[in-house]
């Protein structure tokens, strides 16, 4: 599949620019802390989580700036990531550089294609404008393309969960994807729902 | 999912737009976020069918709150302050989007003046 579509004029994509040198290298002596911090691969070609991808996705091509980036690793606890957010810009980029040379080939091109993937702002702010009747902020439809995208990574994370659970595997199925958009629901992940009445299920 | 909410004639036309536009970001995601490298097209008509339901809800509920008839960044902000992950994500985005400006406005500001 393509992986520069939709791309906005005017701001480079190269946000963090995928060191080239290191694409395929297997650094052995991973840090103490980073060894910590990774977690099981999903299967045999050790995918990354999507969540942990997340976490790492400083943004999208939309809002592209070497701006010091939330320091948040691959921890699940994002509130406590948060709290040492002024980390220095180098460190960052060493850690980020540590963990791209421990990546896979299939690794990083599918870290780079999740970066990259972006819902166009146009698209975006275009049905947000035709919903409401009246036109919409840039920043407004930047916030909502870029929520847009959380939520497919976690469906698409919660889906791999379920297809897994079932013992089955990727691609992942229509069913798999209904099946995780329905425990999403009742995690109250989808912001919609609207019947507080409805305790189980 | 409340699918059978909307107008038909409505979803049709969101159907027709989608079609391009989006589709293909939503494979690229789907690969980027774990999946095989070549997602079913069902898959991917039904995670963009609901991004588009998402949009669409959002929006709607953004119109609701705050100043009326009108979606806001804060109405945004509001809806999803219980996410953690969707409310991070567009406080970096914002914040980004602004340092990103600042950035052009002073390469700018320094081009006029030479």
């Amino acid at each position: 599949p393509p992986m520069e579509t939709g791309r906005p004029a005017g701001v480079s994509a190269e946000m963090f620019a995928l060191p080239r040198g290191l694409k395929g290298s297997n650094k052995v002596g991973i840090p103490e802390d980073l060894d910590g911090n990774l977690e099981e691969p999903r299967d045999q070609e050790g995918e990354l989580r999507s969540q942990d991808v997340m976490d790492l996705t400083e943004g999208d091509n939309e809002a592209s700036a070497s701006a010091p980036p939330a320091a948040k690793r691959l921890k699940t606890d994002t509130k406590r990531e948060k709290e040492r957010e002024p980390t220095v810009d180098a460190e960052e980029v060493q850690r980020m550089s540590t963990l791209l040379s421990a990546m896979s080939e299939e690794q990083l091109a599918r870290y780079e294609v999740c970066r990259r993937s972006a819902f166009p702002k146009a698209r975006v702010a275009h049905l947000m404008r035709s919903v409401s009747g009246s036109s919409v902020s840039e920043n407004t439809a930047i916030a909502m393309a870029g929520i847009a995208k959380v939520l497919v990574g976690e469906v698409v994370e919660e889906a791999l969960d379920v297809c897994e659970m079932w013992g089955e595997t990727p691609p992942l199925q229509p069913k798999h994807l209904r099946e995780a958009v329905r425990r999403l629901k009742c995690k109250g992940l989808f912001p919609n729902s609207n019947d507080r009445k409805t305790m189980f299920f | 999912m409340a699918d059978e909410e909307e107008d038909p004639t409505f979803e049709e036309e969101n159907e027709e737009i989608g079609g391009g536009a989006e589709g293909g970001q939503v494979r690229c995601m789907m690969y980027g976020f774990g999946d095989d490298q070549n997602p079913y097209t069902e898959s991917v008509d039904i995670l963009e069918d609901l991004v588009i339901e998402f949009i669409t809800e959002m929006t709607h509920k953004a119109m609701s709150i705050g100043r009326q008839g009108r979606v806001q960044v804060e109405d945004i902000v509001f809806l999803i302050r219980k996410d953690p992950r969707k409310f991070a994500r567009v406080k970096d985005l914002l914040t980004m989007n602004e340092e990103l400006k600042r950035a052009r406005k002073a390469f700018d500001e320094a081009n006029y003046g030479s």
